[in-house]
C-alpha cells in the first residue's frame, strides 16, 4: 500500500505542511534579530519541529524524524544562546526545512531523499558554536550515554539522551515528571475513535511529548495467553502534572502511566552542561500553584473538547476542538497556515455565524411560505426583504470561508528575494505592507507564480548592483516593496523597486527585432505603449536567460495567468528611479461586480476590472465626438481617440435593426455609427433625393438615439465598446460555459440574472482579438485603403493636413504631398542671408513661413513650431506652422477665386472654418524661384513643347490648376468635365491628342470607365493615359492600371506630373516598364 | 467456528463469526499447531467477521511474531471495510498482508 492512501499519515503530512510554513519567515526574523534572541519567536520555530518530530516517529518516517531531531538540537542551542544565529546557521536550518517541506509534499518519494548533507551542516554550525563561543561549557560529549526507559516488565521502550531529559523538563508544558504512557491500540485509541496520531498531539498539547512506540515486539507470541496480547502503545512526556491529574486528562486508567525516574546522576550530569541554569517559566510553573491552576482548566477544557470527539464517529479526521487548539496549538500565532487542496479550516466564529445566519433562512423561509399561502403581499414583502439580507450576510460569510491573507505569499518572498539577492550579489531589502489583506483562496493560490516572476524580475532584472547604484548616487542597498490594497472591490497588489527602470531602447531593439512592432509603429508610440511590449508573446528583455528569472517564461504568461484570474497587470516605469508593476485583482472568482448591458434584447454582463468609464453620446454630439478613420470609428475622449467596436457588430447583428419595447425586431435606418454629418471623410454625401427626404425627418432628434459607450481595458488597450443600453451594476456568479461554447473567445462565462433569464460575461481581451484589434495602426491603413478602392467613382475627396499658423487661421495641405511632420525648437531655426533653415537629418532644410509670402497673419511665437516637409525641385524644404490640428478626409469643393493669393491656391469651408489651401510650390517658387528655375530648365530640356495633352477633370478647380501649369510648361491643353464628354473630345480630335490627364471620380462616367472604354479603341491603344486624383491608395491605383492607366498621380504635384508627361510623350506607354 | 483448509501447502483459516474474546482465544489455540507445520501460505479470511477487539488483534500479531522467526508472513484477506481502516490507521497493515473484500 502506498503511503498516500493512508488517511492518518496524510493528516500528519497536512498539518505537518502547516507547522512548516511559518517557520520560514520565523527563521528569516531570528537570523535578522541576530544577538537579541527572541525566545519566543525561536520558540515557535522549536514547537513546529517539534510537532513534525513528535508524529515522524510513529509513521516511521525516519528521515524526518533524524532531521527535524537535529534541527530541534540547534534551535534549543539557539534558544539557550549558545548558538548566534548568524545566516550560515539560518541557511542550515532553511536548508533543513526545505527539505523537510519536500519530504512531506512528497512521501512516495522520501526514501530516495539524502539527508546526510543538511544533517552535517546542522551539525557543523552546532560544533562551531560550542567551539567559539568563548568561555561556554566543556565540549559536549559527542556520544552521549543513553537512558533506556523501562516499562513494567522490564522491557527497554526507548532510549532517550539524558540531554532530551533535560529539556524536557525545562520546556514549556514539560516537567520535572517523566511519565511512560501505555495506551492499548485498540481500547484506548480505536474504540475511543482516535488514532495514533490524536493520541500524540494530544500529548503534544497538554504535557512535553518525547517519544512514541507501538510495540509490536510486546505482543509476543502465540504460545502465550490471549488475555495479554495486547498492543500498547507507549507515549514518554514529561509534565508538571501528577499521575491522577494526567489520568484524569488522558483518559486512561493510572495503571497505564508509570512514573520514571531518571537517574539523577544522568541529570547531574546534564546539569553540568548547562552550568547558567537559566530560570523558566516551567519551573515557576513547578514550583507556583497558582499557576498551576490556569493550566488545570485549560487542560479541563481540551479534555472536554477530548470527550465530545466521540460524537462525531464518522470524523475521525477532526482535529481537537475550538479551546484546545486555540490555547495551545503551536502553529504561529494567529496567521492562517498554508493549506493543502482539498481542505480549508474555517475560523470557528465564521462557522458559529453561517450557523445562525441558516437558522434565520429556515425562518424566513417558513415566513415566505406562509405568506405565500396566505397570499399576504406584505408579509411576503417583508420575509422578501429579509432573504435580501441573509443571503448578503451568507454570502458574506461564506465567502469569508475562502478568503486568506496575501501575507501568506508575500511571506515567501522574503526567502526568495534573500537567497536570490545573496546569489546575485545585490543587496536588497524588502518591505511588505497590507499583508492582511484578503482575497479568496483560489486567487491567493494562483497569484503566487505570477508574483514570484514579478518580484524575481525586480530582483534580477531591476535592482542594480551596489556599485552601479553608488554610481548613480542610489544608496547602495536596493528596495523592493510589496503591497497590498483594497481598492474598490478589488485589490491591488504594487510591486515596486528603486532599480534602474525599464530600458527603452533596449525594449524597441527587442521588439523590433522579434517583430512584435514595425519601426513605423514603434514611431506611433507612447513611451507608456512601449514599455507595455515587454507584456508580448514572444518578449524578453533579458540579455540571456539568467538561470534565476528567465525560466522560459514571458512576461506574457505573467500577464495571461492574471487575465485569468479576472485581473489586470500595469507598470509605471522611470529610467533611472525603478519600476512599479501593478496588478489589480477581483477579490474573489466566484462573484463578479459587473456592469450589464443590452445590446437589442440580450443581456450581457461586463466585468468591473474591465471597466474604465461610461460615456454617452448625445446625438447631437455625435458629429463632433465619433469620427471614422478608414471604417474604424473611432472616439475623441480627452484627446485619446479611442477605438470604437459596436457590439452589434461583435455579435453580428444587423446594423440597421432594433428591437422595440414589444421585443419586434425592426429597422432601424442608421447604418453607420458616426454620423454623416461627422467629420469624416470618405463618405461623400449622398444627395439623393429619399437621403435628403432622410436628413429632413432626421431622427436623431430623439435621446434615444444617442450613442451608449463603455470604455474597457482589455489587455494594454483602451476601447470603446457601443452598446444599445447601460443597465445597472450588479454582481453576478459566475458560471462556466458549456463545452460548446468553449471557443467563443468573446465570452467569460454566463450568469443567471435575478428575473432568472442567462447573460453572457464578455471577455474584453477576447473581443479585441476577435475584432482584430492587435494591430491598429495598419488595420487602420487597410480599412482606409478598401474604402477608397470601393467609394471610389463618386467625387473628389481630398485627404487634407489642417495646420494652424496664425492664431485661429487654419490652412489645409494635401497630406498625399508631406513627406513628413516634425516638431521643432523655434530657437533652432537660423536664418542666413534671409533664408530660414534648420539642421535636419544631417543637412539643412530650408524653411519658409507662410505669412512670408501671402498675406496672413504672422504665426503666433512658440518655443515649439511643427514643419511640413515636403519635396518641391527634387529638393525636401519645410514650411513653417504653430501646429498641427488635424488630418481629416473631406470632399469640400475648393473655391479657387476668394482667397486666391501668393501661396494660397484656393480656400474651403472645413469645420466651419474657412481654411485656406496651401500651395506649397508658389510658396517655394515665390520665395526661392532660383530652386525651381533651376529644376525646371533641367526638366524642360526634354519638354516636348506644342504636345496637346487632355486634361478631364470635373473640379474647375483643379481644371483650372492644372492646365496652368500645364500651359506654363509649353503643352497645348483640352479639357472635358466627365469621361463622357472626354471619350468624346477624343472621338472628335483623337489624332492631335498625344496624352491623357484624367481624374478618377467624376459624374457621368468615371475615370476608370472612359479609359476602359478608350483602351479598347485599337488607335488609343498606345496613348498615355494619367490618373490624377485627390487621394491615392494601392487598391485604387492597381485598380487604375488594371483598367489601362499609365500612371497614378496627386492632383497638385506639379512636378510630378510634369516629370511623368515628359516621360511618357518622350518614351512612349514603355517609359516606366 | 473456524473452518480449516490446507491444500498444496497453502494454510487457510476462515474465521465465521467476530474475533472477540472466546474466538480470539479459539482462533490461537487453532493456528498454534498448524505454526509448527510446514507451509507456504499462511492466509486467514475474515470475510464473515465485522468486528475484532485487541485480544483479537493481539493474536493476530502474535500470529505475525511467530511466523517472522520462520521468515514467514501472515496474510489476512476479505477484510470488512471498517476493520480494513482500522488495520490502516493502526498501522497493522505494515505488518502483515491485508487484503480487503473482492467486492
Amino acid at each position: 500500500m502506498s503511503n498516500s492512501e493512508d488517511e492518518v499519515l496524510l493528516i500528519f503530512l497536512e498539518e505537518s505542511r502547516e507547522h512548516l510554513a511559518g517557520i520560514e519567515e520565523d527563521l528569516l526574523a531570528v537570523e535578522e534579530a541576530g544577538e537579541n534572541i527572541d525566545q519566543e519567536l525561536v520558540n515557535r520555530v522549536f514547537r513546529a519541529i517539534h510537532t513534525v518530530k513528535g508524529g515522524s516517529g510513529f509513521f516511521a518516517l525516519d528521515k524526518i524524524k533524524d532531521l527535524s531531531h537535529v534541527m530541534e538540537n540547534v534551535l534549543d542551542q539557539i534558544r539557550k544562546e549558545r548558538l548566534v544565529p548568524t545566516s550560515a546557521v539560518i541557511n542550515a536550518l532553511l536548508e533543513g526545512s526545505d527539505l523537510l517541506r519536500s519530504m512531506i509534499n512528497n512521501p512516495d518519494t522520501m526514501d530516495s531523499v539524502d539527508i546526510s548533507l543538511p544533517i552535517a551542516k546542522l551539525e557543523q554550525v552546532k560544533q562551531d558554536a560550542s567551539g567559539g563561543a568563548g568561555p561556554a561549557p566543556a565540549e559536549e560529549p559527542e556520544e552521549q550515554d543513553l537512558i533506556p526507559i523501562l516499562n513494567p516488565d522490564n522491557q527497554v521502550v526507548f532510549e532517550i539522551s539524558p540531554d532530551e531529559i533535560q529539556r524536557a523538563k525545562k520546556e514549556e508544558k514539560g516537567g520535572n515528571l517523566l511519565y511512560l504512557v501505555e495506551y492499548d491500540l485498540i481500547d484506548d485509541i480505536e474504540r475511543k475513535n482516535k488514532n495514533p496520531w490524536d493520541v500524540i498531539k494530544e500529548a503534544l498539547t497538554l504535557t512535553y511529548f518525547i517519544d512514541s512506540k507501538v510495540d509490536f515486539g510486546a505482543v509476543g507470541s502465540l504460545e502465550g495467553d490471549v488475555e495479554s496480547m495486547r498492543i500498547p502503545f507507549y507515549v514518554l512526556l514529561s509534565t508538571v502534572m501528577d499521575k491522577g491529574l494526567l489520568s484524569y486528562f488522558l483518559g486512561l486508567p493510572e495503571g497505564q502511566i508509570y512514573s520514571i525516574q531518571a537517574s539523577d546522576e544522568a541529570e547531574e550530569k546534564s546539569e553540568e552542561v548547562a552550568p547558567t541554569p537559566i530560570p523558566t517559566p516551567v519551573e515557576e510553573k513547578a514550583e507556583e500553584p497558582s499557576i498551576v491552576e490556569p493550566i488545570a482548566k485549560e487542560l479541563k477544557e481540551a479534555k472536554v473538547s477530548n470527550m465530545t470527539q466521540d460524537s462525531k464517529k464518522s470524523e475521525p479526521t477532526a482535529k481537537p476542538s475550538k479551546p484546545a487548539a486555540a490555547s495551545s496549538s503551536p502553529q504561529p500565532g494567529g496567521k492562517q497556515p498554508v493549506k493543502g487542496e482539498g481542505s480549508v479550516r474555517v475560523n470557528l466564529k465564521v462557522l458559529d455565524k453561517l450557523m445562525t445566519l441558516a437558522g434565520e433562512l429556515v425562518l424566513t423561509r417558513n415566513q415566505l411560505l406562509q405568506s405565500g399561502s396566505e397570499e399576504n403581499l406584505q408579509a411576503m414583502q417583508a420575509a422578501s426583504q429579509s432573504v435580501d439580507h441573509l443571503t448578503t450576510e451568507l454570502q458574506d460569510a461564506i465567502m469569508a470561508t475562502r478568503m486568506q491573507s496575501i501575507g501568506l505569499v508575500f511571506n515567501k518572498f522574503k526567502r526568495i528575494v534573500r537567497d536570490m539577492s545573496g546569489n546575485l550579489g545585490k543587496s536588497i531589502a524588502l518591505t511588505l505592507e497590507g499583508e492582511d489583506v484578503e482575497l479568496d483562496r483560489t486567487i491567493i493560490e494562483k497569484i503566487g507564480d505570477p508574483l514570484t516572476h514579478l518580484v524575481r524580475n525586480s530582483v534580477d532584472h531591476g535592482i542594480e548592483m551596489p556599485d552601479e547604484r553608488i554610481q548613480a548616487g542610489k544608496e547602495a542597498r536596493g528596495h523592493i516593496h510589496l503591497k497590498a490594497t483594497h481598492e474598490a472591490g478589488f485589490v491591488v497588489i504594487d510591486i515596486i523597486d528603486d532599480g534602474k527602470g525599464l530600458h527603452l531602447d533596449r525594449i524597441k531593439n527587442k521588439a523590433l527585432q522579434s517583430g512584435i512592432v514595425t519601426q513605423t509603429e514603434l514611431d506611433e508610440m507612447s513611451e507608456k505603449d512601449i514599455q507595455l511590449l515587454i507584456f508580448k508573446p514572444g518578449f524578453s528583455t533579458a540579455k540571456e536567460v539568467t538561470e534565476i528569472s528567465g525560466r522560459g517564461v514571458g512576461m506574457d504568461v505573467v500577464r495571461t495567468n492574471i487575465n485569468d484570474l479576472g485581473g489586470i497587470v500595469d507598470l509605471e516605469s522611470t529610467p533611472g528611479e525603478g519600476t512599479k508593476m501593478q496588478i489589480k485583482l477581483p477579490l474573489t472568482l466566484a462573484i463578479l461586480p459587473s456592469l450589464m448591458i443590452k445590446v437589442q434584447a440580450a443581456r450581457f454582463a461586463i466585468p468591473q476590472a474591465n471597466l474604465l468609464e461610461l460615456v454617452r453620446i448625445t446625438a447631437r454630439d455625435v458629429k463632433n465626438r465619433i469620427e471614422t478613420i478608414g471604417d474604424a470609428p473611432v472616439m475623441r475622449l480627452r484627446g485619446e481617440l479611442l477605438p470604437l467596436v459596436s457590439m452589434r457588430e461583435v455579435l453580428g447583428i444587423q446594423q440597421g435593426t432594433w428591437t422595440d419595447e414589444s421585443g419586434v425586431v425592426r429597422e432601424d435606418r442608421r447604418k453607420n455609427i458616426a454620423d454623416r454629418r461627422s467629420p469624416v471623410a470618405g463618405q461623400a454625401r449622398d444627395d439623393s433625393p429619399e437621403e435628403n427626404k432622410r436628413r429632413q425627418n432626421d431622427r436623431r432628434h430623439s435621446p434615444s438615439s444617442s450613442v451608449n459607450i463603455a470604455v474597457v481595458l482589455a489587455g494594454d488597450m483602451k476601447l470603446g465598446l457601443i452598446v444599445d443600453q447601460l443597465l445597472d451594476s450588479s454582481e453576478i456568479v459566475v458560471k462556466p460555459l458549456g463545452v460548446h461554447l468553449k471557443r467563443a473567445k468573446i465570452y467569460a462565462g454566463a450568469t443567471i440574472m435575478g428575473d432568472g433569464g442567462v447573460a453572457l460575461i464578455l471577455d474584453m481581451f477576447g473581443i479585441r482579438q476577435y475584432m482584430k484589434l492587435d494591430q491598429v495602426s495598419l488595420a487602420e491603413q487597410t480599412d482606409l485603403e478598401q474604402q477608397r478602392a470601393s467609394s471610389d467613382g463618386l467625387k473628389d475627396r481630398h485627404e487634407l493636413l489642417i495646420v494652424e499658423n496664425g492664431d485661429d487661421e487654419f490652412f489645409a495641405i494635401p497630406l498625399d504631398l508631406v513627406l513628413r511632420i516634425e516638431k521643432i525648437q523655434t530657437a533652432d531655426i537660423q536664418v542666413t542671408g534671409g533664408q530660414k533653415a534648420i539642421k535636419y537629418r544631417g543637412g539643412s532644410l530650408g524653411l519658409f513661413a507662410i505669412e512670408d509670402v501671402a498675406k496672413v497673419t504672422p504665426r503666433s511665437d512658440s518655443d515649439i513650431a511643427s514643419i511640413i516637409v515636403f519635396k518641391v525641385a527634387n529638393r525636401e524644404v519645410g514650411i513653417l506652422v504653430k501646429q498641427v490640428i488635424d488630418i481629416l478626409q473631406t470632399n469640400v469643393e475648393i473655391d479657387g477665386m476668394t482667397h486666391k493669393q501668393d501661396g494660397i491656391f484656393g480656400s474651403a469651408v472645413i469645420d466651419e472654418k474657412i481654411t485656406l489651401f496651401l500651395d506649397l510650390y508658389g510658396i517655394v517658387n515665390h520665395m526661392a524661384p532660383q530652386w525651381v528655375q533651376t529644376y525646371r530648365e533641367a526638366e524642360s530640356e526634354a519638354t516636348l513643347k506644342g504636345k496637346t495633352i487632355l486634361l478631364v477633370e470635373d473640379s474647375k478647380f483643379f481644371t483650372t490648376q492644372i492646365s496652368e501649369f500645364l500651359i506654363e510648361a509649353g503643352y497645348k491643353v483640352l479639357t472635358a468635365l466627365d469621361g463622357n464628354l472626354g471619350l468624346e473630345v477624343v472621338e472628335k480630335q483623337g489624332d492631335d491628342i498625344d496624352l491623357i490627364i484624367t481624374d478618377i471620380e467624376m459624374p457621368n462616367m468615371d475615370g476608370y470607365e472612359m479609359v476602359r472604354t478608350l483602351r479598347k479603341n485599337s488607335r488609343m491603344k498606345d496613348l498615355p493615359i494619367i490618373a490624377v486624383t485627390s487621394v491615392s491608395g494601392d487598391r485604387a491605383r492597381d485598380k487604375g492600371l488594371k483598367a489601362g492607366m499609365d500612371a497614378y498621380l496627386i492632383k497638385l504635384d506639379r512636378e510630378e506630373i510634369l516629370h511623368h508627361i515628359n516621360g511618357y510623350l518622350n518614351h512612349g506607354r514603355s517609359w516606366k516598364k | 467456528m473456524i473452518e480449516k483448509n490446507i491444500s498444496e501447502g497453502v494454510v487457510t483459516l476462515v474465521v465465521k463469526g467476530n474475533i472477540v474474546a472466546s474466538m480470539a482465544k479459539s482462533l490461537k489455540e487453532e493456528m498454534l499447531p498448524l505454526l509448527k507445520e510446514e507451509f507456504n501460505e499462511f492466509t486467514i479470511d475474515l470475510d464473515e467477521v465485522s468486528s475484532i477487539d485487541s485480544s483479537g488483534v493481539g493474536v493476530l500479531i502474535a500470529a505475525q511474531n511467530d511466523l517472522k522467526k520462520k521468515n514467514a508472513q501472515l496474510t489476512v484477506i476479505n477484510v470488512s471495510e471498517p476493520i480494513l481502516k482500522m488495520f490502516r490507521i493502526m498501522r497493522l497493515d505494515r505488518h502483515f498482508n491485508v487484503h480487503g473484500k473482492k467486492d
